[in-house]
């Protein structure tokens, strides 16, 4: 099984990127009826969980949207053969920072009364995978400096 | 960097054009291109080979160092 390139699992990926970020285009759009509809009406306290929801999930999902877009370009950048770049650098670093900015939504969310134990968990996996790509940005920043020194070795 | 590449005199020297050098030595044009223009940040052995062996010369006829009092010196650290 191939896993570089445009007919192996990267070239998968990337396409299926491209369908997550189409689907949660669509969610964003029809999240206001998708909360009346399914949510609310198990609800007791509808005034008070609606706009919770609402806020929680668009912002999640907008916050996914993002992250979306940085992986299917460090994809596309896999699949094309320019993954040593200072391009896929940056998509790593704001790929980073939107683990991190959505991890501290979370951490806020907290004191509006969400489910703690849930957005707690959510906050802390997002914290550390925020830190993780941070990490491995600054890896593939050495990485390409590895590489110009040996593209620049005659 | 204070390594100057005189790989254009001797190649005026031997009255060898770059295209060939290139086809003898066995790297592309642009890496040469880059080489003897000074931009090449290492050599390998086996290109210095090459080049010495085609151009019938030694290492010092291609590669010279000049003190460079206003730059920045290269560590391995």
């Amino acid at each position: 099984m191939k896993l570089v390139g445009k007919k192996g699992v990267s070239g998968v990926l990337e396409i299926t990127m491209w369908l997550l970020m189409a689907a949660s285009m669509v969610l964003l759009i029809v999240l206001p009826w998708f909360v009346d509809t399914f949510m609310m009406p198990f609800n007791n306290n509808p005034d008070f969980w609606r706009p919770r929801y609402l806020v929680t999930l668009g912002t999640s999902g907008f916050m996914a949207l993002l992250m979306l877009w940085q992986a299917r370009g460090i994809l596309h950048n896999v699949n094309t053969g320019t993954i040593f770049t200072l391009h896929t650098v940056r998509l790593m670093h704001v790929l980073g920072a939107e683990f991190l900015v959505l991890s501290l939504f979370y951490f806020v969310m907290l004191f509006f009364g969400m489910t703690k134990f849930t957005i707690a968990l959510l906050g802390l996996v997002f914290a550390l995978a925020g830190l993780i790509v941070l990490v491995f940005s600054e890896l593939f920043k050495q990485a390409v400096a590895y590489k110009q020194e040996n593209d620049m070795t005659i | 960097m204070a390594i100057i590449v005189n790989l254009d005199v001797m190649m005026a020297k031997r009255k060898v054009g770059l295209t060939e050098l290139s086809d003898r030595v066995g790297i592309t044009l642009a890496n040469l291109s880059i080489l003897k223009n000074n931009r090449a940040k290492a050599v390998r052995f086996s290109t210095l080979n090459a080049i010495c062996r085609e151009l019938n010369c030694q290492p010092a006829d291609i590669l010279e160092y000049v003190d460079d009092p206003d730059g920045v010196e290269i560590t391995d650290d």
